[in-house]
C-alpha cells in the first residue's frame, strides 16, 4: 500500500504530555494522497489529542508534524485550515444561531480557495451541503438539527474548506446502523473527489470497510500498522481491546 | 438591496438633518448628544454586537478620544480637524495594543478587565501635566450648536453604514463566527485574534470620534466626566434593548431611550438610571435579539414571539 512520491502528511516521533500525563509518545507515520487512514484504539488512547496537534489546536511537546514536506509548527489553525487540513469535531461545534447555510459559508469564504464573494460563498455552501444530503434544510438554524444531520452538517462545514488532507473525529458515533452505511458511503465519495482522509472511529465494522490501511493507538503508542485485516487479527491490538486472556 | 428600507433611511437622515433649522435649540442640543449616543451603541455593536465581547472599555477610547482632541487644541494650539485625528489615532491604537492580549479573555473576564482598564487609564490621565491632571481642561468657546449636530448625524450615518457594511462582508461574517463559537471559528480558516483586534479598533475609532466632538461642543473636560463607566453602560444598554448584532438596533435604541430618559429625568432627579437598570432587565428577559427583532418578527408571529421568548429565558 505505497503510493509513489512523498507523502501528504508525516508524524516523526510527536510526542505530547499535558502535566504529568504523556497523552502521545514518540508516534511516527505517514500518509499518502488518496488514502482513507483509520486510527482506532481504547478511550483516551490520545486518538483526539493527535488530531488537535495536526489541525493546531494545540502544539505537540516534541516530534515534528510535515504538511506537503513544509512542518506545521507554531502555525495556527487557521493558517492550516488554509493549507488544506479540514477537521470535524467528536463534539459537534456548530455555530448555532447561524442557519445550516450559514454555517458552511464560512468554510467557503476563509478556506483553501477562498470565495471572497458573498453569494458566490453561499451558493458553494449550498452545493456542499447538498453533497451531504441538507439541501433541503438549508434555511434551518444549525442548532434546530438532530443529531444525523448536525453530523452532516459538520462534514459539509469541513468540505467548504476544500480540504486536501480531511480529519473525522468520530462522525459516525451515535448513529444507527443504516446512517452509517450512508456516513461510510459519503465518505468514499469525498475520497474519490480527490481528498485524503484520517478517519477516528469506534465503529469497527465501518473502519474496516473504509480504510486502506488502520494505526492502532493504545496509552499513546502506536501499538499496530498495516491492512484492516491484518491489524484487527494482531493479538496485542486484541488485548488492548478486550484485555489480556488469563493462563 | 431593497430600495424601501433605503428609501425610508434617505428620508429619515434628511428628516434629520434640517432638525437645526426648524426646531428648538433645547431639541437640538438634546439631539445633539442622542446622536453621540447613538454612534457609541453602534461602536458597541461592533464588538459586543457582532464579535460578542461584552466590552466595559469603549469609555476609554471615547475618553482617549476626548483628551486627545482636547489636549491637541489647548496644548499644542491645533485645528479642532487635527484634535479629532489625534485622538482617534491614540484610541484606535491603544486598542490594537491592548486589544492582543485583553482579546485573549472570554466572557466576564473580559469584561472585568476592560473595566479596570477604564479605571487604570483614567487614573493615569489624572496625573499627568498635560492632561490638566484632576482639573481638566477648557477647550476654547464655539458657539455653533447646528455645527455640531450635523457633524454627529454624519458620524452617526457613518457608523451605521459601517455597521451595514459589516453585516454583509466576509469580515462581518467572521467576527459573527467568533461570537457563535471562536474555536470552530478558526479550524474554518478565520484569523480569530486578527479579526477581534481590528474589531476593537473599528469600534475605539468611532467611540474615539464621538468623544472629540462631544468635547469641543461641552467646551469642558475632566478625568471622571471621560471615562465615565456608566456611559459605556449606558452605551450597552442603548445596543442590546435596540438590537445587538443588527444595523440599525442600536440607533433605534438609543433614540428611544435618550428620549425617556429626558423625560424621566425632568420630572424626577435620579429615576432615570432606576428606568435604564429595569429597561435592560426587561430587553434581556423578552426581547432577546432587540427591539428590531421583535418588531420584524411581530407582524408574522404576533404573540407567538412574546411566548417563544419568554420560553427561551426559561422563565
Amino acid at each position: 500500500m505505497t503510493a509513489a512520491g512523498p507523502p501528504l502528511f508525516e508524524a516523526r516521533s510527536v510526542s505530547k504530555r499535558f502535566a504529568g500525563l504523556l497523552a502521545l509518545s514518540g508516534v511516527s507515520f505517514a500518509q499518502h494522497e488518496g488514502e482513507i487512514l483509520g486510527l482506532i484504539g481504547p478511550n483516551g488512547a490520545g486518538k483526539t489529542t493527535l488530531i488537535n496537534l495536526i489541525s493546531g489546536t494545540l502544539e505537540p511537546s516534541s516530534g515534528t508534524l510535515l504538511f506537503e514536506g513544509h512542518p506545521l509548527q507554531g502555525l495556527p489553525p487557521y493558517r492550516r485550515a488554509r493549507l488544506g487540513i479540514g477537521r470535524t469535531f467528536q463534539l459537534m461545534k456548530p455555530f448555532p444561531g447561524l442557519s445550516v447555510l450559514d454555517n458552511v459559508t464560512a468554510g467557503a469564504l476563509f478556506g483553501r480557495r477562498p470565495e471572497r464573494d458573498m453569494t458566490k460563498a453561499r451558493d458553494a455552501a449550498a452545493h456542499w451541503l447538498a453533497f451531504v444530503g441538507l439541501g433541503d434544510k438549508l434555511a434551518q438554524p444549525a442548532d434546530a438539527l438532530g443529531g444525523p444531520d448536525r453530523k452532516r452538517l459538520e462534514l459539509a462545514k469541513a468540505l467548504a474548506l476544500q480540504p486536501k488532507l480531511l480529519l473525522l473525529d468520530e462522525v459516525m458515533a451515535g448513529l444507527n446502523a443504516v446512517e452509517i452505511d450512508e456516513v461510510v458511503d459519503l465518505i468514499r465519495r469525498i475520497r474519490d473527489g480527490g481528498t485524503t482522509i484520517l478517519v477516528i472511529e469506534h465503529v469497527v465494522k465501518a473502519i474496516r470497510q473504509l480504510s486502506d490501511r488502520l494505526l492502532v493507538l493504545q496509552y499513546g503508542e502506536l501499538i499496530a500498522e498495516g491492512t484492516a485485516a491484518e491489524v484487527l487479527e494482531d493479538p496485542k491490538v486484541i488485548e488492548a481491546y478486550l484485555g489480556r486472556r488469563r493462563h | 438591496m431593497k430600495a424601501l428600507p433605503w428609501a425610508l433611511a434617505v428620508l429619515a437622515v434628511a428628516a434629520l438633518a434640517v432638525v437645526p433649522f426648524t426646531l428648538s435649540p433645547v431639541l437640538v442640543q438634546f439631539g445633539i448628544s442622542t446622536l453621540l449616543l447613538a454612534v457609541l451603541a453602534q461602536g458597541w455593536n461592533i464588538i459586543g454586537g457582532f464579535t460578542g465581547y461584552a466590552s466595559f472599555g469603549n469609555s476609554v477610547f471615547y475618553g482617549l478620544g476626548t483628551y486627545g482632541t482636547a489636549v491637541t487644541m489647548t496644548k499644542f494650539h491645533q485645528s479642532f480637524a487635527l484634535g479629532l485625528v489625534v485622538g482617534a489615532v491614540v484610541s484606535v491604537g491603544f486598542a490594537l495594543l491592548l486589544g492582543l492580549p485583553v482579546l485573549r479573555l472570554r466572557g466576564h473576564y473580559f469584561a472585568i478587565t476592560t473595566l479596570a482598564l477604564s479605571e487604570a487609564v483614567a487614573a493615569i490621565i489624572a496625573n499627568l501635566g498635560i492632561t490638566g491632571r484632576n482639573t481638566g481642561l477648557i477647550l476654547p468657546l464655539i458657539r455653533g450648536d447646528s455645527m455640531f449636530y450635523e457633524m454627529s448625524l454624519a458620524l452617526m450615518v457613518l457608523a451605521t453604514l459601517t455597521v451595514w457594511w459589516l453585516a454583509r462582508s466576509r469580515f462581518g461574517f467572521g467576527l459573527i463566527a467568533i461570537r457563535e463559537r471562536e474555536d470552530a471559528a478558526e479550524v474554518m480558516g478565520i484569523p480569530t485574534t486578527r479579526y477581534k483586534v481590528l474589531a476593537f479598533g473599528l469600534a475605539a475609532l468611532f467611540s474615539a470620534l464621538a468623544g472629540g466632538i462631544h468635547a469641543y461642543w461641552i467646551t469642558f473636560i475632566d478625568p471622571a466626566s471621560a471615562f465615565d463607566i456608566s456611559l459605556n453602560v449606558r452605551m450597552i444598554i442603548m445596543a442590546v434593548f435596540g438590537g445587538a448584532g443588527t444595523v440599525i438596533g442600536p440607533v433605534v435604541g438609543a433614540f428611544l431611550l435618550s428620549g425617556v430618559a429626558e423625560v424621566l429625568a425632568s420630572t424626577v432627579t435620579g429615576i432615570a438610571s432606576l428606568f435604564f437598570g429595569l429597561v435592560i432587565i426587561a430587553a434581556v428577559v423578552f426581547t432577546p435579539s432587540g427591539v428590531i427583532q421583535a418588531i420584524r418578527r411581530l407582524p408574522r408571529r404576533g404573540l407567538a414571539t412574546f411566548l417563544d421568548a419568554v420560553r427561551e429565558t426559561r422563565l
